[in-house]
């Protein structure tokens, strides 16, 4: 099971790198629409994940028995605003979490910078949703 | 043959995603999965570990067994500052953290489930994506 889970990392991180999603010029080129490559990465992802996902709604549950976590969760406070910023954050830093873990794995210097930015973003995140209230979540 | 492999690696993520659904129940959203590290739930973390140290661990193997398969590695921070870096990151962590999500867990697994809300994180995402390089393209005439 460990084995396995490493292994869908590995997948995650050698087509990233493979794709040039580390690259900052081709998040840049995607951004600017000039360099449509990384969409038709995304694109295909989505169609082969929902093929995939609707055939595992049918079977019910996990390997383990365990349920899917496939529930629709409810919109919540925070979900545009927190678009907003990530989206303006990948496209000056050229990374989202995934590409900034995958350009660490290349041993370059960017993605440590950047992922380090990244786990105090969400740590400031964290302490603030503590402190604003427990209610952040509205039902729709 | 570019296009050969974006669709190879295309069904290579939405397959890795579907499996590890079927595997461990459990969606590949990588800001969660970090995240997950930073408050850990019970039974939540290995396997976030796990995927973590794989997601990373790719490019270390990828370098010693086929480094010519990369892309030619630019320049690191090309043309940015440190603290710009820092900065663009902290906005993505919080970013994310506040929309419960980013490319992985809504641009990619939460459209293949039709998910509403990831359908309005990703196109709030993707907007200020474009815009961010737009204006930069205006402001500073090509700098990002």
């Amino acid at each position: 099971m460990n084995a396995r889970t490493i292994a869908f990392g590995m997948v995650f991180g050698f087509v990233l790198s493979r794709a040039g999603a580390t690259d900052y010029d081709a998040i840049a080129g995607m951004f600017r629409l000039t360099d449509l490559h990384l969409f038709g990465v995304i694109g295909v992802a989505v169609t082969v994940s929902a093929l995939g996902f609707a055939l595992l709604r049918r079977r019910g549950t996990a390997r383990d028995g365990r349920p899917l976590a496939l529930e629709r969760k409810p919109m919540k406070r925070g979900l545009v605003v927190g678009g907003l910023l990530f989206g303006a954050g990948w496209a000056i830093a050229g990374a989202c979490p995934g590409t900034a873990l995958a350009q660490i794995g290349e041993g370059r210097f960017a993605g440590i910078v950047t992922f380090a930015g990244i786990v105090l973003g969400a740590w400031l995140q964290g302490r603030r949703a503590v402190s604003v209230a427990p209610a952040t979540t509205v039902r729709t | 043959m570019d296009w050969l492999f974006s669709i190879a690696g295309g069904v290579l993520i939405g397959a890795a995603s579907a499996l590890l659904l079927l595997f461990n129940g459990r969606i590949a959203g990588i800001s969660g999965i970090v995240g997950g590290v930073l408050s850990p739930a019970r039974g939540e973390v290995l396997w976030r570990a796990m995927f973590v140290a794989g997601l990373v661990g790719a490019g270390v193997l990828f370098l010693q067994v086929a480094p010519e398969a990369l892309p030619t590695a630019r320049e690191d921070f090309g043309g940015r500052s440190l603290a710009m870096l820092v900065a663009a990151g902290l906005m993505v962590g919080f970013g994310t953290r506040l929309g419960s999500g980013c490319t992985s867990g809504h641009g990619v697994c939460g459209i293949g489930r039709l998910s509403p809300r990831s359908l309005v994180a990703t196109g709030s995402f993707m907007l200020t994506g474009l815009l961010s390089v737009l204006v930069a393209r205006l402001v500073m005439g090509g700098a990002a």
